[in-house]
């Protein structure tokens, strides 16, 4: 067996991104696959653990999971001396972040969690959420500009506001980002969208047309309603089946519990009686 | 965050896992809102969850953490979620909070068709849904779907392909059990929308076992 080699420890305030201390890691290697990206790897001469600075994303979930064998090797970088791409990355990436924008953990906005409450999309509205990166395969935000631009070239499109990605814009009519974000990459970052539903046909058009011919990376792709009543009607599966996209038999319900209702339009309480007719 | 979206899997396997979120709404109820997302948590906890967090605090499958911890620390921006493997579970919580009447937003994921036929039996209609219509682009670099399924049950990506590869290796080898290997996926998972009990079951498959092989992880296969 080699004898491992001793390193000073490094200061934990000087730290501007994650980094595995070699005066700490005994080379357990019980790390590596925890890593979301593949960014823990193996020094074969020096025997510890690193984190190659190009791979990861910052999401701390070796900080939080990693078993280290001979105490916490693994140093989070310190908030006040990290460089704004790291932090972009660290607020894509680790969904125990607070965005400075949404003021919520996570990737985007509230959407439809809390639409009966917000009436953020109406009857005869759709909202899309376009992914990139997830599940699991990462996005730079020259890949986010790509499908960002295009759908703002179709000139209805709304942005959401307060959304991590629309707060990057250098201009909401263009949908081009900041130049110094292009090259920094997260776990995932979501493009949020309204659109008329009379428009989501050309819109679904378009972004899967970016997907197949221009995307270097994934999208997960959602849509989301208002379901009509009487007869549980979501008018956008027809416009999905339509296209022959595809669409799972799986999704989240808002089940309208929340207060106070400020949407304008009425839900017809007439319409629920006649829906749940005969449920048992 | 569409993080209980996109959850992959057979209607078979998706048909014993449901996710509970509850919120408040920014700029609408947030204020004072954390007596009754307490009150939200007690009434998702009495139904046998298989697993529960808070977005600001992690689940109860992190770092020690457990519903009395979790509960003592809720804000008024607490976002609540556990997962349920039962039907008959979400429609008892569904009916509670429907009687609690917490002016909370409450969203279910899950089959469409059950959810929504859960609610109706509880007085409740959908108000607006989210439709996954999966992924796009470069398929071509996704993980196998067995695996698939098991990391889509951490929305946020917080699950690592070589993590599932590696857990699954060592339930093959019988160095964990599959319910082991669960929990220790599960630690990654920081919401607490991550389901051990379907895992266990998807691991075993992948481990090649059957549901009968039991207690097969004390025994050394050749």
């Amino acid at each position: 067996m080699v004898a491992k080699k001793t390193f000073p420890t490094i200061d934990p305030d000087t730290v501007k991104t994650m980094t595995i201390d070699p005066g700490i890691c005994r080379g357990c290697r019980e790390c590596e696959p925890v890593c979301t990206t593949g960014a823990l790897k193996w020094d074969e001469e020096r025997l510890v653990c690193f984190i190659d600075d190009e791979v990861c994303v910052n999401c701390f979930n070796c900080y939080r999971n990693a078993p280290c064998r001979g105490g916490v090797a693994i140093i989070p970088p310190n908030v006040d001396i990290m460089d704004k791409k790291t932090r972009l990355s660290m607020d894509l990436s680790n969904p125990l972040t607070e965005h400075p924008l949404t003021l919520m953990a996570g990737r985007g906005t509230e959407e439809c969690k809390t639409n009966e409450i917000t009436g953020r999309i109406r009857y005869g509205y759709a909202a899309v959420a376009v992914e990139l990166g997830r599940p699991s395969i990462t996005t730079d935000m020259r890949e986010v500009q790509k499908i960002s631009t295009a759908l703002a070239r179709l000139g209805y499109v709304t942005f959401a506001d307060e959304n991590p990605v629309t707060g990057l814009m250098k201009d909401k009519k263009t949908g081009e980002l900041q130049e110094w974000c292009l090259d920094t990459r997260a776990l995932s970052a979501i493009i949020e969208i309204g659109v008329p539903e009379d428009r989501l046909e050309e819109t679904l058009t378009t972004i899967r047309k970016v997907c197949d011919e221009e995307l270097e990376t994934v999208a997960s792709v959602s849509c989301m309603q208002m379901v009509v009543q009487p007869g549980d009607k979501i008018p956008a599966i027809e416009i999905i089946e339509k296209l022959r996209l595809p669409h799972r038999p799986n999704g989240k319900t808002c089940i309208g519990l929340g207060r106070p209702l400020n949407n304008p339009l009425p839900f017809d309480p007439s319409y629920a009686r006649a829906t749940l007719e005969g449920v048992n | 965050m569409t993080h209980t979206l996109h959850r992959r899997g057979s209607e078979e396997s998706l048909s014993k896992d449901y996710v509970v979120l509850v919120m408040s709404s920014r700029g609408f109820n947030v204020d004072g809102a954390a007596p009754k997302l307490k009150k939200a948590l007690e009434i998702m906890w009495k139904y046998g969850i298989v697993n529960v967090g808070d977005m600001k605090q992690g689940s109860i499958k992190c770092w020690g953490n457990d519903y009395e911890r979790i509960q003592a620390n809720i804000t008024d921006r607490a976002v609540l979620q556990g997962v349920y493997s039962d039907l008959d579970k979400v429609k008892a919580v569904a009916q509670e909070l429907k009687n609690a009447d917490l002016g909370l937003s409450v969203v279910i994921s899950g089959l469409f068709d059950n959810v929504w036929h859960t609610i109706k039996k509880v007085g409740l209609l959908p108000h607006t849904v989210a439709v996954s219509m999966e992924t796009w682009g470069r398929t071509d670099l996704l993980p196998p779907p067995k695996i698939m399924e098991i990391m889509t049950m951490c929305g946020h990506a917080m699950i690592s392909r070589d993590l599932v590869e590696d857990t699954i290796e060592k339930i093959r080898t019988c160095q964990m059990s599959p319910e082991q290997g669960s929990e220790r996926l599960a630690h990654c998972c920081v919401c607490g929308i991550f389901n051990t009990e379907r895992c266990a079951g998807l691991l075993r498959e992948a481990a090649g076992f059957k549901p009968d092989d039991k207690p097969f992880y004390l025994t050394k296969r050749g």
